[in-house]
């Protein structure tokens, strides 16, 4: 599941390497902004078929707090 | 390709000095994941370019296209939505849904969709423009209910199908297939209100992958094949000819053969549009004339050419068929019911196309059809695709009658030949286009033109274009040749030069030669030749002046074509242009 995730983080923030995307907050990963959230938001929802808002990823803040919300949301899957 | 994929596709890195395509996307929504399908399926079918998509302001389409700067760009896009016609149309705006408000509503979208149309023309006359009429379902804004269609929604869409039938017209317009695109998404999957409403983007993520494709294939549509070679025993007609004989055959649904009938008028409406269609069948060849003389058959015989009829390997008879037609294998097409003779020919010709008719299977012929429709799609018919056939019959006959004569010289004089050179700034000249762009064997270089750089190359005050057409007492040939060059310092310098195969060994090259030596009063002609690994004919006429390597600039002198040329045997008249003449 992790690597699923990673691979959906690293697809909108392709500059960013896996380690920046597990260690930082979502704020402070390079290439971020209102456009690529929108665009990890929809790439979430077609990977798991989590849907959420901007308001909600942004206050999960970091890469381990959505994939605790993301596997809360699939059971697990 | 779903949207992690699309993403990726972008990531990847560009090849190092690729081409670049630069498109516009115009959009009344927030662009998004519409740019990311259509930037990776783009890069997905034109591997070897960079693909850059520029968008413009949110909400405000008919700006965007207004404010568009088309010298800056090689392709336009313009994806139109209800919303953008009226924002009562939408739901990102409240404006108003009650009955009231319909017609003003209607009347709106109206007038935007004239401003839209002189947008379109605006951007068109620059640059290649694709057009995506409203793919989105209207909201439930009339009082008839979601399964009765109003009259004001009647209304709605007779405006929008006179617009979209007002810019099809345009030369540079590409109008997105309404049918084609209701068969790839439903409707029902298209909407997301969700999104739409929070992010300004209305689209499912399915359906915007959809849209990508269907535009990038648009933009980067393959050269439409040239000819079809059928079988005909359980294809063009049921039944083994050799078994029940020439009335034994049919293609009618009272003997349950309506799928041979469809086909062979497939088979009528492609050779009507220029492309060739030739017979290979295993059978006797007078059994197989007397069956094509029948009157009812859906397709004249005159339509296809060559018909070969044998005992021999199918791969045999499509040989001679690609030699008598002069066309490479890759530009055909291969049918026959037999899926061991469709192995055998694809076998021999890995390069070809080649389908097994479904002769008892409905659904699959459909598709078929489909497909080879598409497989010779054009975006328009020229004068020459209504002669081709009877142009190949001509140079049968030309060839034929060549090989019964003592000399050449004498067999070009008594062939009546007659050139007609044009010169000028062609620039609305389709068949040149054509020509240039589909022309493999006598090519200079292989370059090809898109619509914006062919209009480019003739902004260059000094760039000129000539046409040859050629008939003689055979038939008519028709436009066959296109020269492509600038003046400079008293020499051509030739861009392009393609000469369609039908018009081989007439002499026409050295006609031509002579006609840019004498019309511009050049020393020299500078050919920008380059080895295409197809390209063996010109090749071939070009090492007859050399005296080293032609690879690269071959540069030809007026005494030395005239030392090395044959004896140039047919009449020539000239239609010069008036912008012919360069100062």
């Amino acid at each position: 599941m992790e690597d699923r995730l990673m691979r959906c983080f690293s697809s909108v923030f392709p500059a960013a390497s896996r380690d920046e995307i597990s260690s930082q907050s979502l704020e402070e990963i390079t290439g971020w902004d209102s456009l690529r959230v929108v665009t990890l938001l929809a790439v979430l929802d077609e990977q798991f078929g989590v849907q959420m808002e901007v308001p909600d990823l942004l206050e999960l803040g970091t890469f381990s707090a959505i994939k605790e919300f993301v596997l809360q949301r699939t059971n697990g899957q | 390709m779903n949207l992690i994929e699309a993403l990726e596709y972008v990531n990847r890195p560009s090849p190092k000095s690729a081409d670049c395509v630069r498109i516009f996307l115009a959009c009344g929504s927030t662009p998004l994941h519409v740019e990311t399908f259509l930037n990776a399926n783009l890069r997905k079918l034109c591997p070897t370019s960079r693909i850059e998509v520029k968008t413009g302001l949110f909400g405000d389409l008919v700006g965007n296209l207004e404010r568009l700067q088309p010298h800056d760009h090689d392709a336009l896009v313009i994806l139109i939505e209800w919303s953008d016609l009226d924002s009562r149309l939408g739901v990102r705006n409240l404006g108003g849904w009650q009955l009231e408000k319909l017609p003003d509503t209607i009347k709106s979208a109206t007038l935007r969709l004239r401003q839209l149309s002189a947008a379109v023309d605006a951007g068109a006359r620059v640059l290649p423009t694709y057009v995506c009429l409203p793919t989105l379902p209207l909201p439930p804004l009339f009082y008839t209910g979601t399964q009765i269609a109003s009259t004001f929604e009647f209304n709605l869409r007779a405006s929008v199908a006179l617009f979209a039938e007002e810019i099809s017209q345009h030369r540079h317009v590409r109008v997105v297939s309404t049918q084609h695109l209701d068969e790839q998404s439903p409707l029902s999957k298209r909407f997301d209100p969700r999104t739409e409403i929070t992010q300004g983007f209305p689209y499912s993520t399915f359906h915007t992958s959809v849209l990508g494709q269907v535009i990038a294939e648009l933009i980067c549509r393959p050269e439409p094949k040239k000819g079809l070679i059928t079988d005909l025993d359980d294809t063009m007609w049921s039944g083994i000819l050799g078994e029940v004989g020439v009335e034994g055959i049919t293609w009618n649904s009272d003997r349950n053969a309506q799928i041979h009938g469809i086909y062979q008028q497939f088979l009528a409406s492609l050779a009507s549009s220029g492309v060739l269609i030739g017979v290979a069948s295993k059978n006797e060849p007078a059994l197989v004339e007397a069956a094509l003389r029948r009157n009812d058959l859906l397709i004249s015989k005159d339509s296809m050419f060559p018909i070969e009829a044998s005992w021999g390997r199918k791969s045999e008879s499509v040989k001679g068929i690609l030699r008598r037609w002069n066309v490479l294998a890759d530009s055909v097409i291969f049918i026959d019911d037999s899926a061991m003779e469709v192995a055998e020919v694809q076998a021999a010709f890995p390069e070809m196309e080649c389908l097994v008719f479904p002769k008892n299977d409905y659904g699959a012929m459909w598709k078929l059809l489909t497909h080879l429709r598409d497989r010779f799609a054009k975006t328009q018919i020229l004068e020459e695709d209504s002669v081709r056939v009877q142009s190949i019959r001509s140079s049968e006959a030309f060839r034929d009658s060549s090989l019964d004569q003592c000399s050449m010289d004498d067999f070009l004089e008594q062939a009546e030949g007659h050139l007609t050179f044009v010169a000028g700034k062609l620039v609305e000249d389709k068949r040149a286009f054509e020509l240039v762009n589909k022309t493999n064997q006598f090519n200079l270089n292989g370059k090809r033109y898109d619509e914006r750089a062919w209009s480019t190359f003739f902004n260059e005050p000094r760039a000129r274009a000539i046409t040859v057409s050629y008939e003689d007492k055979f038939g008519k040939l028709g436009k066959i040749a296109v020269m492509m060059g600038k003046v400079e310092d008293g020499r051509f310098v030739m861009d392009s030069w393609v000469m369609s195969c039908r018009a081989f060994s007439r002499r026409i090259e050295y006609h031509c030669l002579q006609y840019l030596f004498e019309a511009f009063d050049i020393a020299e002609i500078a050919f920008q030749v380059h080895t295409t690994g197809r390209n063996g004919p010109i090749l071939e006429l070009l090492k007859g002046f050399a005296e080293g390597p032609i690879e690269g600039p071959f540069r030809l002198t007026r005494p030395c074509f005239w030392k090395k040329a044959l004896k140039m045997p047919h009449k020539v008249l000239e239609e010069a242009l008036a912008e012919w003449k360069i100062d």
